[in-house]
């Protein structure tokens, strides 16, 4: 897993959910962290913002764990 | 003091709201309003050389079914350009009768939330016999705990004090049941919570048979429970005006009385008549957002724009973040002085 991209990751989803970083972590669903589809769409967005990129919607709906958007983001700014 | 409309959301857009708008202009001498629609649109209905009026265009639109998750492609439609509008203050406020979904999605992505605000709720002014009542929340959040209830309860109090005046509003919260005991696991604790919450004014729970006496300023229950008592009330509503409507006039006789009766009829069915209420803002998000029903025509928008001018005028988003704010610090007390215990 990509570190530098993980600690991104990690940031926005504490910012929108308001949680301590150290509340995230790899294997964590996005259930676990009590993040709904307008959390996601938050999260997501600000990441595209960060990158220059746009995750397709395939790749958007496979996201489950900090893990899967952490790859995700590794296979598109690559 | 301006306020953005997207022109391009709602059954009967862009006509009515654009005719809505310039409604409330003509009404409005000092009100100036960015529209936000198609070149088209503006093409066709909105008059050369109107004053007071800056043009914004967009390129797409968020249908009413299509998945909120398409904001991400949709940066360009009228929902999100109209916030986008409000995010770089060129209004101060938006309107739109399009997808609820749509427009809390957008207010969330270009706006953001009020410090302290975990979910954004819809409120929903509620027809009952005392007049409109304030419940939330309106379907934004299906799935809440007791914590979140209690957020919907401290939103809802100042949204209801600003419109009411009400120093401090009666706050109920929907059960199955009046006694503590009952409810779901978050409505029981949600009770408790709201009973030892400082700010709020809590007067129990109250069973479904009540929602209709409004013996309350603010009722609160979750999302889903919410969209189903709203749309359940519109149902039997309308199944007993045509049921009414049926018998009054099913005789020659009946007539006669049904013509004697008609007036009050009528006054009764403006209570259930959403272009009366001129739409209502969303609850957290951090700026004035205000969501009209789906099919409002141009008397609806109109009046959605003086409501809405008079949450720009009250400092809405002030209120609720200071509110949001105390009952934060409200918890941080309580966690402080019991870890001490």
């Amino acid at each position: 897993m990509n570190e530098k991209i993980y600690q991104v990751v990690a940031s926005t989803i504490a910012e929108v959910r308001e949680i301590s970083v150290s509340d995230v972590a790899p294997g964590k669903t996005m259930k676990d962290m009590d993040i709904d589809s307008l959390d996601m769409l938050d999260i997501i967005t600000s990441l595209e913002d960060h990158y220059g990129i746009t995750v397709p919607d395939e790749a958007f709906e496979g996201i489950e764990t900090v893990e899967d958007a952490v790859n995700c983001l590794d296979k598109l700014v690559g | 003091m301006k306020i953005a409309i997207d022109v391009m959301g709602g059954d009967h857009a862009p006509k009515e709201i654009i005719e809505g708008a310039l409604m409330a202009l003509k009404e409005d001498s000092e009100l100036e309003l960015v529209l936000v629609g198609s070149e088209d649109a503006f093409h066709q209905f909105l008059p050369e050389g109107t004053e007071r009026v800056e043009t914004v265009i967009s390129h797409s639109v968020m249908a009413m079914d299509e998945s909120v998750e398409n904001l991400r492609k949709k940066r360009d439609s009228s929902i999100y350009l109209a916030n986008q509008v409000v995010k770089e203050g060129r209004a101060d406020a938006i309107i739109s009768c399009g997808s609820t979904g749509a427009q809390l999605g957008a207010a969330i992505l270009v706006l953001g939330r009020i410090k302290g605000v975990k979910r954004p709720a819809i409120v929903v002014p509620f027809p009952t016999l005392e007049g409109p009542r304030v419940m939330l929340d309106g379907g934004a959040n299906v799935d809440v705990d007791a914590k979140l209830l209690t957020e919907f309860a401290v939103l809802g109090n100042a949204y209801a004090r600003l419109i009411s005046g009400e120093e401090h509003p009666e706050v109920v919260l929907l059960s199955n049941g009046t006694e503590e005991h009952k409810g779901t696991a978050a409505v029981k604790e949600a009770h408790q919570l709201l009973k030892d919450a400082p700010m709020l004014n809590f007067k129990g729970n109250i069973e479904g048979r009540d929602i209709m006496k409004g013996e309350y300023d603010v009722l609160v229950t979750d999302g889903f429970t919410g969209n189903v008592v709203m749309k359940v009330t519109e149902g039997v509503a309308s199944a007993l005006f045509k049921l009414v409507k049926k018998e009054i006039t099913s005789t020659s006789l009946r007539k006669i009385g049904a013509a004697l009766v008609k007036p009050g009829l009528k006054n009764i069915a403006k209570m259930f008549d959403y272009n009366n209420y001129g739409g209502t803002p969303l609850l957290g998000v951090n700026g004035i957002s205000v969501v009209c029903h789906g099919s409002s025509k141009s008397t609806a928008v109109k009046n959605a724009v003086f409501a809405t001018k008079k949450f720009v005028e009250q400092d809405f988003i002030g209120v609720l973040r200071d509110d949001i704010a105390a009952y934060r610090d409200a918890q941080k007390e309580e966690k402080e002085v019991s870890s001490h215990e």
